[in-house]
């Protein structure tokens, strides 16, 4: 599942993700991809921080602390590469990864195949 | 000389080991070395060296005001020497003066070429202190998500107090879930030194009291310390820490 308020990024992550055989659900905000965590469980969450109405922090943390959804692997995809953002978003909200923007595709692609099959574990 | 803070930011990824190693290692080379026990409440050199520990000659007498920099500093192998802490609880309740770690390490960095401080896990105050009494920091982690978040932690702080920091040094090693090594650099932002793997010869080592540069020269973690040893002066001198 990629979250973005960006329908440029849904797009692209989309075709990048497609083309590696993954089944790509998007949502454009939160509160969307709260919703659809209802009904559907991925094997992998790419969200963005920076978002109106819920940041990508929050939304994380949601998942996190919710039985049915803690167990999915999340990823924050942001600009923000400053130590603290992603002290924030790996500590605060119990993200499991981080992607800075601009991505490398073949390196991001890379990455994400081994999330999928090394879902990460904590200590 | 430069004084060199090995740190982790959470406990128990084998930071202790590593710098017991290093200090060997470098001390191998030709470099007089000091190393000092700075994890206030969990002293482990001693054990690493096989030494008992004379009360009275501990960092926390010197930390006290009760011993002078002579009287802490002991010969635990060619080349090393090294400042024990106490691994008694009542050193802990004494009121310790943080700030005079700085001037033993000063003291020590006049009269050998390099000064290594096992630092305390977290952030307290002591892990403070050990940045203060240091010129750069090395990061210890395993290739987990919690671990890589203490690095990051241990990279902020670093900087924040003005500290270099000279790299990661990846412990325990060679698991099928292991977070991969481009990944950590990239998560981090700090290049990997190099990669410790992860066996049970580690805690032989520990159990005996001998640092397994010393006991077991050939193993692969000990060419890998030693291989950490190289980086480590390679580091340090295009940092200009060394003349």
């Amino acid at each position: 599942m990629v979250v973005d308020d960006e329908e440029d990024i849904l797009s692209l992550m989309r075709e990048i993700l497609t083309r590696e055989g993954h089944t790509v659900i998007t949502a454009s905000g939160g509160r969307e991809a709260l919703e659809k965590l209802k009904h559907v469980k991925p094997d992998l969450i790419l969200l963005d921080i920076m978002m109106p109405e819920m940041s990508g922090y929050q939304v994380c943390k949601m998942i996190k602390q919710n039985e049915d959804t803690k167990g999915i692997t999340v990823a924050m995809l942001t600009v923000k590469s400053e130590e603290e953002d992603k002290i924030r978003a790996l500590d605060a909200s119990s993200a499991d990864w981080y992607f800075t923007k601009p991505i490398d595709v073949a390196k991001f692609v890379r990455s994400v195949r081994w999330l999928l099959e090394n879902p990460p574990r904590r200590g | 000389m430069p004084r060199i803070a090995i740190a982790s930011g959470k406990g128990g990824v084998g930071k202790s080991m590593v710098s017991s190693n290093l200090a060997v290692a470098l001390a191998d080379y030709g470099y007089s070395v000091a190393l000092v026990d700075a994890d206030i409440e969990g002293a482990t050199q001693s054990l690493l060296f096989g030494v008992e520990v004379v009360e009275g000659t501990t960092l926390h007498d010197y930390l006290a005001g009760k011993a002078t920099e002579g009287d802490v500093v002991q010969q635990v192998a060619n080349g090393v020497s090294a400042v024990f802490g106490s691994m008694q609880l009542d050193a802990l309740m004494e009121p310790l003066e943080l700030e005079r770690l700085e001037k033993l390490t000063a003291w020590l960095a006049e009269r050998h070429e390099y000064v290594l401080i096992d630092s305390p896990p977290g952030f307290e105050r002591d892990i403070l202190a050990a940045f203060a009494a240091s010129d750069a920091v090395l990061i210890v982690l395993t290739p987990d998500v919690l671990s890589v978040t203490g690095a990051l932690k241990t990279k902020k702080v670093a900087r924040d107090e003005g500290r270099a920091v000279l790299g990661l040094v990846v412990n325990r090693s060679g698991q099928d879930h292991d977070i991969p090594k481009d990944e950590l650099e990239a998560l981090i932002g700090e290049r990997v030194l190099v990669s410790i793997p992860d066996v049970p010869e580690v805690r032989d080592s520990v159990m005996a009291g001998s640092p397994m540069v010393l006991s077991l020269p050939k193993h692969a973690v000990s060419r890998a310390i030693k291989k950490l040893a190289k980086k480590v002066i390679s580091q340090c001198k295009s940092l200009a820490l060394v003349a």
